[in-house]
């Protein structure tokens, strides 16, 4: 479980960002925190599950794909902005998410 | 040192939508393709003729569809033939059986096109009006899935194994629906029922064995000229006894590319070229762990065009 300091937010931003640039062949500076991720960047589940593990060997997180399904379920992402919420709340309470909501 | 690469042709399974743009310039590969389909549409189905990718929809025929999946990876493998892209291995997923025996020079292209509608007829003679269907669930493992399966006596069963995490289920129409909503309740981070009516790889369709094998025996096959890799048990066949006993099972027997593509990369392949209209095995090598590129077809042709 990790403080989310200002530097792991703006990480976590830059890794999204840059991630969906190059998986979406798209400019970086064309992504904003309203970009909705189907259906402007024409992204998918498999992408999502990528970053998922892109992050958990980064910051090294105990969490199950399942858990992060049942969140997910409870609070839909459609944008890029929500994502990164959900990253950050994920880096933040891992396995004990579910015990976190809004 | 320039690293020894060792490729293997990937034959995907048909798609549920086609590619914005199927042949992404490639002159050669879109006159082949049209070749081919005449070709096909004068030994198999006229309608094929017809075909374009623009204004045709063959999405909601299952034969069709498959026709079409087969006759593109066909030709996108004959392309990079001609280039002389000499895999060392190749592997069928699913339906794309019948093109890696074509790429292997283990059937014709026409007995590959026969291969396909006897094995789609024998399978609808089989389950006849029963309603089944296929899904594929993401984000749980084959634990969890078997778990929800079991508990809940669903007549449905895991038929593919993507990665340790993607999973292709077939059975039941009712029954599949019931485990996608279970299944996403479970924490699926995806869950999508595809868009087939036959549980293909499930033990539903054993009783297919007897007629496909009758017809199997009306097609000459030849020793494969490229080694072939089993998707059931990750055999590789350089016999054509063996290769036709696969064609038999593929129709019921449960694969699993995550062990294939693994076996494979074990063989010291490390590069992947998927013959085929999507990018979808692209996408998922993703979770699969190794040193190794995953390229489609159509963009590996395009860079080897660059290139010269």
């Amino acid at each position: 479980m990790a403080n989310i300091t200002e530097n792991i937010r703006k990480e976590v931003k830059e890794t999204v960002y840059n991630f969906f640039a190059d998986e979406c062949e798209v400019e970086v500076n064309t992504i904003h925190s309203g970009t909705k991720i189907i259906k402007e960047l024409g992204g998918d589940s498999l992408m999502f599950l990528e970053l998922i593990e892109i992050f958990k060997k980064k910051y090294h997180l105990d969490i199950e794909l399942k858990t992060i399904g049942k969140y997910a379920v409870k609070h839909p992402v459609e944008t890029i902005g929500q994502l990164i919420d959900m990253q950050m709340l994920i880096i933040e309470h891992e396995n004990k998410i579910l015990e976190f909501q809004k | 040192m320039t690293k020894h690469t060792q490729s293997a042709f990937i034959f995907p399974a048909f798609i549920n939508e086609y590619p914005e743009n199927p042949f992404n310039g490639s002159q050669e590969l879109q006159a082949r393709f049209q070749y081919l389909l005449t070709e096909a549409s004068l030994i198999i189905d006229h309608d094929l003729a017809d075909f374009d990718f623009i204004s045709n929809d063959f999405l909601r025929d299952e034969l069709k569809t498959q026709y079409l999946t087969y006759i593109y990876s066909c030709a996108a493998a004959d392309i990079l033939s001609e280039k002389k892209i000499i895999p060392s291995y190749s592997a069928g997923y699913s339906m794309g059986i019948y093109a890696a025996l074509v790429h292997a020079k283990v059937v014709t292209f026409g007995d590959g096109l026969l291969l396909i509608k006897n094995a789609y007829e024998t399978i609808r003679n089989i389950v006849q009006d029963k309603k089944y269907g296929m899904c594929s669930i993401i984000g749980l493992s084959r634990n969890d899935i078997t778990g929800l399966i079991t508990s809940l006596n669903l007549h449905v069963e895991i038929t593919n194994q993507n990665s340790n995490f993607a999973f292709v289920i077939s059975g039941l129409h009712c029954d599949i629906l019931t485990l996608l909503e279970v299944a996403k309740a479970e924490g699926a981070l995806h869950t999508h029922l595809l868009n087939v009516s036959l549980p293909y790889h499930s033990d539903y369709l054993k009783e297919t064995k007897p007629a496909f094998f009758d017809f199997i025996e009306t097609i000459r096959f030849a020793n494969p000229q490229t080694k072939l890799i089993s998707l059931v048990d990750q055999q590789i066949f350089s016999d054509r006894a063996d290769i036709k006993e696969e064609v038999i099972k593929n129709l019921f027997t449960p694969l699993n590319w995550f062990h294939t593509q693994s076996e494979l990369l074990r063989t010291g392949v490390n590069l992947f070229i998927e013959c085929g209209l999507g990018k979808n095995l692209a996408k998922n090598s993703k979770f699969i762990e190794g040193d190794y590129k995953f390229s489609n077809a159509c963009d590996y042709i395009k860079n080897l065009n660059c290139l010269l």
